[in-house]
């Protein structure tokens, strides 16, 4: 693809990203308004009873007296700069907090797309070239179970057999340093992985059963090719299209997906601050934790559409498959 | 079929000893949990009494899965769960359905200008994390199991939408439907009587695979306490409450967690079954 | 260098006993198994292939031709199963482990498949596919990355892509033709000594298919190659073959050298599909075809396959086991257990058909019908925003139709053919040009009020190309036509009237009344196509537009339908607008026919007279491309020109 078209392509994706953010931001921002009672209440509500100049200040910050519009603009100009005010619940500053809490989600939702990827995609691969015989039936029935329970669901499963009656890891605690979260967190990115393993396995293997049925596979037999090379560089390559599409989908819900892990395990990440803050009405910090991850949702799946490129040359050609 | 409602083919497959006896099972336990969900209250009237004195207990003669720590029974609740189990996901697939087709149809068959702004708003809801959503919205709103029924239907409606107009612009250029389009009909009748029929097995089959879905985001927000109010017998939030009793009655957490599973695996595995079937049904060879 | 030296001794032998065969193929049998059942596919063949020699197998869908190219090299697909001998080199390729069989494929026997768009990976690039092929030959020494690519340049020059770029791009950037060429030039980059070649041109225009079996047949003549051609067209395997199997519901019927078949079928059924391909040099009152459609291998694997559709058919010896193949007079073997009785009959039949019948002389022209001017149309890629590249599918084009004229639209793939027979009926929409219907302007049907679209739709009505899609799978025969009736007369008729005409309307294709009752998928591809057909005519319509009818069909349902159409034309005085790349079948047809080429009109004029004396170079190519059954056909290929 020549440079010029593909700085084209490029800022046009980048300028979508934005226009998508920037309507996500404006439903965000709305949260304020939309929760029960009046924004000032809603924000002052972490102190009581507050002083007149308390009511000023939150007034002033939020723009309240202004029109909505207004409103929106001081706050989205504060947002990019990554300022979302005060935590109602602790009064603590917002980003800081969430400083605090990022490394262990990211830590735990890296940890289990890697191992989806490290487990489903020859797991699929196994299933589709054995296909109808009992490896590929445990796999389906796998996958069956994966989609079929959620993660805080098989979190407790886990942590009642493994941590409960076998005690090989411990029940609770995010650990510290890299081993030791290594271990802390296998259980959490366990009961993670088994979701996004469902679709990883299901793709791989349709991917992977539809390029072995295709002509281009018979014909490279033909020609007397190695079974391996067949099975790889013919139909892996095939089949790993639609998977790279689902594994940018995965990545992002092994992102968002930490919340319900991370309550089921008592684990202090932002799904963990999520939840309290949104029982505790602490719009500030819910606004700040949805923009953030809107922002690494869309930012994964821009980062998909770029790896397609390389991997499929028909849409580096621009021209469909005939 | 597009690709998100291609079958698994585990009925093609034939998981152990033939399609018959696993899909069997998946129809029992479906419509076992549908008889609780209508009848839960006659078979165990009484799910909320409590036992203060005896308090969390394993299982016994007196209680089968034992009690939780505020001495309630787990199989009472449990049977009396399966209504909120049962009634949102409903209400959820059939909402979610009923949009969907009429807007994929919209967009897939009319086009223009509605495609257009159908497929933006598909786009948009798709950017965005669908349980995260789900949970800011109904956390910030003040909770509620209905308000979390009418977010997960606008929130799943995108994926129906786009199937069925995937399934539309597929059969449109067929000339069965360019046929009727030449015979002068009507493009309402064209839609209705020709167009439809051939999706019909497509949308049965995703209302059993919405279903499963359907079925854990809410379990999700209760037991994330946004779903159903506290005390209300609900899998999701006995899962919540039983969490911290692992040490000592393990049922009080692993019953529903057992059966959210089993029930979403049920729909699951027979939704892939009808797709297989009903799409097998009227294809041509 | 085969590590099995000791095989080479016993193949010497094999080879002096056998003679000259380089592959020797007995009571091959082929059966899938379905839920623990064994269904037959190929129910027993055998054939022989010599250095040099191309042999073809004949046979319409469904009779096994391609799993036996498959079996061949135990390429089978899952589920199917091979028996019997494939001695090749005095080894049994059926019994031989996979690992062994891998290093046959390819470097002595190799093959190419029917469809060149699916044959290569789209994700390699084309010279990728020859030079890994390449580096598996195990003879001389292995060369360097960069001789493998001059290598690779080199073969693709022997199929005649001289571009060396070529190499370097993705098969998805090549058209259908060069794809093939690419394919051929991987499947032979071994050196094998046979090549199976299974419809190798059958996804190809009429032109390209000249060219593509061309260079097929110089390679396996300067290479001395053993040739399988596996095809459903007898022209194309006389064309090509030195000796033809005749196949039919997964047996062979008829064998003998092509010229001898030519001359005088010793089978019913290759006599019924010679007498059912329509001649391209004249027009035939009607085509001899053959009642029914092919049986299902498994259906007639206990008795002769041909019985249920043979007019000399007995109960005994017919049906009382399966006939096997028996040499009838010197090097001609048939299965047919009657043709001692039968052989006069059947010359005579053929003797008789072949009269022909001047093409209808183009009477003091009728009243116009139809008046197409300076038609263009334009299509977009992608659409609002993204909308990107055009092409334009009609560039001027001007036709007319009389009042129960039937009049020929031929053009290969893109030519616009389609597209101008869609405007026709309002499901296209013109760029611009004028559409005159009867009198009334139908260039825009959206733009016409209800009355004057209702009048077009009566008037006008389409045949589509492929019957697999144009019934609702949903709905019965019943349905369909009861619809269609309704929007006819738009008032409601009592239903007994309605019951009535569906029934005078089902006879009218030649289909019984009871099926009414029936879903498109208890019906065949040939009884989809009529009731499509009866589907239309129930608006009463005075033109029908036939969008490549009979392409998706068999040669033997194909002369049915022609028939059909002819019949009807005489019965209803309706007018036809027939579109097909298959000038043969447009010959039997039409009165008069106009060119399409690029989305011009090149020629037009009294379908003899285009035919047989062609004025426009392309026309000329296109008369050129038409397999002949004789073996100068491809010769003549260099005189053709190409249009510019």
């Amino acid at each position: 693809m020549p440079n010029a078209q593909w700085r084209a392509f490029l800022g046009k994706r980048v300028l979508a990203l934005v226009v998508l953010l920037l309507v996500i931001s404006i439903g965000v921002f709305s949260l304020i308004h939309a929760a029960p009672g009046s924004a000032e209440q809603m924000l002052l509500s972490g102190r009581r009873p507050p002083s007149p100049e308390r009511v000023a200040a939150i007034q002033e910050r939020y723009r309240l007296n202004e029109s909505f519009l207004n409103q929106y603009g001081h706050w989205v100009t504060r947002a990019v700069r990554f300022d979302f005010g005060q935590s109602i619940r602790t009064g603590e500053d917002v980003a800081l907090a969430l400083r605090e809490r990022a490394a262990l989600t990211v830590f735990l939702g890296s940890y289990a797309f890697a191992l989806i990827m490290a487990f489903g995609v020859p797991l699929g691969v196994l299933a589709a070239v054995k296909r109808g015989r009992g490896i590929d039936r445990a796999t389906i029935a796998l996958s069956v179970v994966g989609v079929s329970a959620p993660a805080f669901v098989t979190g407790i499963f886990l942590l009642y057999v493994f941590a409960v009656i076998l005690g090989w890891f411990p029940a609770f605690g995010a650990g510290e340093g890299f081993f030791d979260q290594l271990r802390h967190l296998a259980l959490p990115a366990v009961a993670l992985a088994l979701t996004g393993l469902a679709p990883i396995i299901r793709y791989t293997r349709t991917g992977m059963l539809e390029a072995l049925d295709q002509d281009y596979i018979v014909f490279a037999s033909a020609r007397g090719l190695a079974r391996r090379k067949v099975l790889f560089a013919y139909g892996l390559r095939n089949a790993l299209i639609p998977v790279v599409t689902a594994g940018g989908l995965i990545l992002g819900v092994m992102l968002t997906g930490a919340v319900l892990v991370e309550v089921t395990f008592s684990l202090p990440g932002l799904g963990a601050l999520l939840i309290e803050s949104v029982n505790f009405q602490d719009v500030p910090v819910v606004q700040a934790l949805a923009m953030l991850t809107a922002a690494m949702v869309i930012t994964v799946n821009l980062l998909t559409d770029i790896l397609y490129l390389f991997i499929d040359p028909r849409i580096r050609f621009g021209k469909a498959a005939s | 079929m597009s690709e998100a409602a291609a079958p698994l083919g585990l009925a093609e497959e034939r998981i152990g000893s033939g399609p018959g006896l696993l899909i069997g099972l998946c129809w029992g336990i479906v419509i076992g949990v549908m008889v609780l969900a209508a009848f839960g209250e006659w078979i165990a009237p009484n799910p909320s009494a409590q036992d203060l004195a005896t308090g969390v207990a394993g299982p016994s003669a007196a209680h089968w899965l034992g009690t939780d720590d505020l001495g309630r029974d787990v199989l009472a609740r449990l049977i009396v769960g399966a209504r909120t189990a049962v009634l949102g996901p409903v209400l959820i697939t059939l909402g979610s359905a009923l949009i969907g087709t009429l807007l994929g149809l919209l967009a897939g068959y009319v086009g223009g200008l509605s495609d257009s702004v159908i497929l933006r708003w598909a786009d948009l809801m798709f950017a965005l994390p669908g349980q995260l959503v789900a949970i800011v919205v109904v956390g910030v709103l003040g909770g509620g199991y209905f308000l979390a029924v009418a977010i997960l239907i606008v929130l799943s409606s995108p994926y129906d939408t786009r199937l069925i107009r995937a399934a539309t612009l597929e059969q449109r250029p067929r000339a069965y439907i360019e046929a009727a389009r030449v015979l002068g009909l009507p493009g309402r009748r064209v839609a209705m009587a020709h167009l439809l029929p051939n999706l019909v097995p497509l949308i049965i089959a995703s209302v059993f695979l919405g279903f499963a879905y359907a079925l854990l985001a809410l379990a999700a927000l209760s037991f994330l306490g946004l779903g159903v109010g506290a005390g209300t017998p609900d899998w999701g939030r006995m899962l919540a409450e039983g969490r911290t009793l692992l040490f000592k009655n393990p049922a009080a957490a692993l019953a529903p967690g057992a059966m959210l599973i089993l029930t979403a695996a049920s729909m699951n595995l027979v939704g892939d079954w009808l797709a297989e079937r009903l799409s097998d049904r009227g294809r041509a060879r | 260098m085969r590590p099995a030296d000791h095989f080479e001794q016993h193949a010497y032998a094999t080879m002096q006993a056998q003679g000259t065969h380089l592959l020797e193929v007995r009571d091959l049998r082929i059966t899938s198994r379905v839920g623990g059942r064994h269904r037959t596919i190929v129910s027993g063949i055998g054939l022989t292939v010599s250095a040099g020699e191309t042999v073809g197998i004949v046979g319409e869908s469904g009779s096994g031709k391609s799993m036996t190219a498959r079996a061949l090299l135990g390429l089978l697909p899952a589920g199917l199963m091979a028996h019997g001998t494939v001695t090749y080199e005095g080894r049994d390729l059926l019994a031989m482990p996979e690992r062994a069989l891998r290093r046959i494929r390819g470097s002595d026997i190799a093959l190419i498949l029917q469809d060149p768009y699916t044959m290569l990976s789209p994700l390699r690039r084309c010279g990728k596919h020859l030079e890994e092929t390449l580096q598996l030959r195990d003879d001389g020494p292995r060369l360097r990355r960069r001789s493998y690519r001059d290598e690779a340049v080199r073969r693709l020059a022997e199929v005649g892509i001289t571009d060396p770029g070529v190499a370097d791009v993705y098969p998805f950037q090549l058209s259908g033709g060069m794809r093939q060429r690419v394919g051929i030039a991987a499947a032979i980059a071994r050196d094998p000594k046979i090549l199976v070649a299974d419809e190798p041109t059958t996804a190809l225009d009429m032109t390209t298919q000249k060219e593509s079996l061309g260079v097929l047949k110089s390679l396996q003549e300067s290479r001395r190659m053993g040739l399988i051609l596996i095809t459903h067209d007898l022209r194309v395997a006389f064309a090509m073959c030195d000796r033809v199997y005749v196949l039919y519901a997964g047996s062979v019927v008829e064998v003998a050298a092509a010229p001898v078949v030519e001359a005088e079928p010793l089978h019913p059924y290759t006599l019924g599909l010679l007498l059912s391909e329509p001649p391209s040099d004249r027009r035939v009152s009607t085509l001899e075809a053959i009642a029914g459609s092919v049986p299902e291998p498994d259906e007639v694997a206990t008795c002769c396959p041909f019985a249920p559709r043979c007019a000399w058919v007995r109960d005994d010896p017919c049906r009382v086991g399966k006939p096997a193949l028996a040499e009838f007079a010197p090097s001609r073997h048939t299965a047919c257990v009657r043709i001692a009785d039968i052989r006069h009959e059947m010359s005579a039949l053929r003797s008789s058909a072949e009269h022909p019948v001047p093409s209808a002389t183009v009477a003091a022209r009728s009243r116009t019908l139809v008046r197409v001017e300076g038609l263009d149309k334009v299509f977009t890629a992608g659409s609002g925003r993204k909308a990107g590249r055009t092409v334009q599918a009609l560039v001027g084009a001007s036709l007319e139709v009389g009042d129960g004229e039937s009049v020929g639209l031929v053009g290969e793939s893109g030519s616009g053919k389609t597209t101008l027979g869609r405007c026709l009926v309002g499901l296209e929409t013109p760029s611009a040009g004028e559409i005159t219907i009867d009198g009334v302007d139908g260039s825009d049907y959206s733009a016409l009020d209800r009355n004057a679209r209702n009048h077009l739709r009566r008037t006008v009505q389409m045949i589509f190309q492929d019957p697999y899609q144009s019934l609702n799978p949903a709905r019965t025969v019943d349905f369909a036509i009861t619809e269609a009736l309704r929007a006819r007369r738009e008032r409601a008729d009592p239903q007994e009237d309605l019951d009535a005409l569906t029934g005078e309307l089902l006879g009218r294709v030649g289909l019984p009344a009871d099926y009414r009752a029936r879903r498109p998928i208890a019906l065949s591809g040939g009884e989809r196509q009529r009731v499509a057909i009866a589907r239309a005519l129930a608006l009463e319509p005075r033109l029908l537009v036939c969008d490549e009818p009979v392409s998706a069909l068999d040669v033997s349902v194909q002369a049915q339908v022609l028939n059909l159409l002819n019949r009807l034309r005489e019965d209803l005085g309706i007018a036809y607008l027939f579109i097909s790349h298959d000038l043969a079948v447009v010959r039997q047809v039409v009165d008069r026919v106009y060119v399409l080429y690029r989305g011009q009109v090149v020629e037009s004029g009294p379908v003899g007279d285009v035919l047989d004396s062609p004025k426009h170079p392309y026309t000329a190519r296109l008369v050129a491309s038409l397999p002949r059954p004789d073996t100068d056909w491809l010769e003549s290929s260099s005189t053709a020109k190409r249009p510019a």
